[in-house]
């Protein structure tokens, strides 16, 4: 099998850090070359030379033959269909298979589909399923691939007990994704000796919460102003509040976390219930009460907190196992 | 901070008597009033014309009294009496942007009434989820006194129109009670920390009209619960005496007798 990934991995973002570990999870297993959209991406050696370690080929759109036999593959990837890069691949003889990620529908995306561009749609979620409904409006085959993260680039560690326990979250730096109260939230926990840690802020995030007087408590960091992995290592609780508008549709940063040992306090709902067992690796919340008695549970007792924290990363494993998500990848790609 | 009204005709009356109560316990913070005509002790902008159906058109003037060089504003009711100094009431926020008071909890299987504003209860509750409310409580409030600091006052009347406007696709055209409740549940982080409970010693409404007729005292006072039915002892500072306005009215002549406390 040949595939044709157009895109190009990243650090930030949940769609482009979804493509890195997949890409390395399907390596030496199908044939893959990488496109990115734009030629210049072909000139950042930290993905170059990872995606030489995994013997993953990549080129630019131009250089593609102009007959190809196999599979292409795009993730949230906008530029696929506004910039006609699905075309350019169709034409070549490529069938495409396309995964929106978001709770909501690409510019052209419905169009297309419409119109017979797409030859499989992938979900990530149940809850994604439900937002996006392909079938309610095309009969092109669908697929639940979820979500795959290399466990090994996530290493646990455990905490020390002698550190003020430090709270935060990571994510895209979307006002979309933050709740309304998002500063005042984590401060009305009342958490004793606590610090609170932010990546990816933004200069929208600040005007968002301008209103806030953040003390010396909070740090709030730029995007990939640490590497992710740093990041969530110096947390104790991985408290992941949402906006009022926003549904996750799955939850990859809460995973992540889980994997170095973070603790999530999270809202009931979204796609959580799938990556959480409440009360064993982390909280499925429905109210500030909640949020706030769990958290002060743990901030009281370190032993408690010590053994969860290694739930977490149990259950983040359990979730990754790599040939059960190689093998749903290799159906759903299988075109 | 200052405190902000809006009061024409006969509520540029009961403003004064307000106003003149608040300076009576040693409140000098400044009134600023959109107002038709000239209130004593306020500092007086024009309101002009403006539609005064559902109320709404206090978060029309939320975004004018959010360009006055203040970083809190303190919007009270005309008939609001002051029977001592609340302090400071910044600490109301909690930190929070807001303060808005969450009376009743709407989701109680105690209800006493069916219903807010004639929307059944089990709707409100249901339109609030609908726009993102997740608390397990979903309170309604009492729009005669909140908080708002200017730079959330944009955001907060656009949630808030946003609900009001969510609500009337659905039938329910509210007052700016239930748009005021929604952002209260999206913007005070803790709601729990700003019931009515928890902060009676600073405002409450006197709906049930304990004081009707007459000007508060200051003695302490049975609050019934408009959705429970339950009571609770309450002493605020900022009396909404709401079946009180004619003698607030009365109150604003010189030669009128307060009551002493």
């Amino acid at each position: 099998m040949k595939i044709f990934f157009f895109g190009w991995p990243s650090f930030y973002g949940g769609a482009d850090t979804k493509a890195a570990h997949l890409l390395k999870l399907l390596a030496g297993h199908v044939d893959i070359t990488v496109v990115p959209n734009f030629p210049d991406q072909l000139q950042e050696s930290c993905w170059t030379q990872k995606l030489d370690e995994w013997g993953v080929n990549y080129t630019a759109l131009e250089f593609l033959p102009d007959r190809l036999d196999g599979v292409a593959l795009a993730m949230c990837n906008s530029e696929f269909f506004s910039s006609g890069i699905y075309s350019n691949a169709r034409r070549r003889g490529l069938r495409i298979v396309w995964s929106s990620e978001m709770m909501w529908h690409h510019p052209y995306e419905v169009d297309l589909i419409k119109a017979g561009a797409i030859d499989r749609l992938l979900y990530v979620s149940e809850i994604q399923k439900k937002a996006l409904d392909y079938e309610s409006f095309c009969d092109v085959p669908t697929r639940i691939t979820g979500n795959f993260l290399s466990v090994e680039e996530f290493p646990f560690i455990e905490r020390s007990h002698d550190l003020p326990l430090t709270i935060g979250r990571l994510s895209r730096a979307d006002p979309h994704k933050y709740p309304e109260d998002f500063p005042v939230f984590y401060e009305a926990l009342a958490l004793p000796d606590v610090r609170y840690r932010v990546m990816a802020w933004s200069d929208e995030l600040a005007q968002k919460y301008r209103w806030h007087r953040f003390d010396h408590r909070w740090e709030l960091l730029a995007p990939e102003a640490e590497p992710a992995v740093e990041f969530l290592q110096s947390l104790d609780l991985f408290v992941y509040t949402l906006g009022h508008r926003f549904t996750e549709s799955w939850g990859r940063s809460t995973v992540e976390a889980m994997l170095t040992g973070a603790i999530p306090l999270v809202p009931a709902g979204h796609h959580f219930a799938s990556l959480i067992v409440h009360g064993e690796s982390g909280y499925l919340c429905h109210d500030f009460l909640e949020f706030q008695s769990y958290a002060r549970q743990l901030a009281a007792d370190p032993l408690a907190r010590q053994s969860m924290s290694l739930a977490c990363r149990r259950r983040a494993e359990m979730l990754n196992d790599p040939e059960t998500h190689r093998a749903v990848w290799l159906e759903a790609l299988n075109v | 901070m200052c405190y902000w009204s809006v009061a024409d005709g006969r509520y540029a009356q009961i403003m004064t008597t307000c106003i003149m109560s608040a300076r009576r316990v040693g409140v000098s913070t400044e009134f600023h009033v959109w107002t038709d005509r000239s209130i004593p002790g306020a500092v007086c902008h024009s309101s002009g014309s403006y539609e005064h159906r559902n109320y709404l058109f206090k978060f029309d003037f939320l975004l004018k009294a959010a360009e006055l060089p203040y970083e809190y504003l303190v919007f009270l009711d005309a008939d609001n009496f002051f029977v001592r100094h609340p302090g400071n009431l910044l600490n109301q926020t909690r930190y929070a942007p807001i303060h808005v008071c969450m009376e009743s909890d709407c989701t109680q299987p105690n209800s006493v009434r069916p219903d807010w504003w004639g929307c059944p209860l089990s709707d409100y509750v249901q339109f609030m989820r609908d726009c993102g409310v997740l608390s397990r409580s979903v309170f309604n409030t009492n729009a005669g006194f909140w908080i708002v600091h200017r730079d959330v006052a944009r955001r907060f009347v656009d949630l808030a129109m946003e609900f009001w406007e969510y609500c009337s696709r659905q039938g329910f055209a509210f007052t700016e009670e239930a748009p005021l409740a929604y952002v209260g549940h999206l913007l005070l982080g803790n709601p729990y920390a700003h019931t009515l409970a928890v902060n009676q010693d600073v405002w409450a409404s006197d709906w049930t009209g304990v004081f009707a007729d007459r000007l508060p005292d200051g003695r302490p006072w049975n609050f019934t619960d408009y959705i429970s039915g339950e009571t609770i002892p309450v002493q605020p500072a900022i009396v909404h005496c709401m079946r009180s306005k004619k003698a607030m009215v009365a109150a604003a002549s010189p030669m009128r007798k307060w009551p002493t406390y």
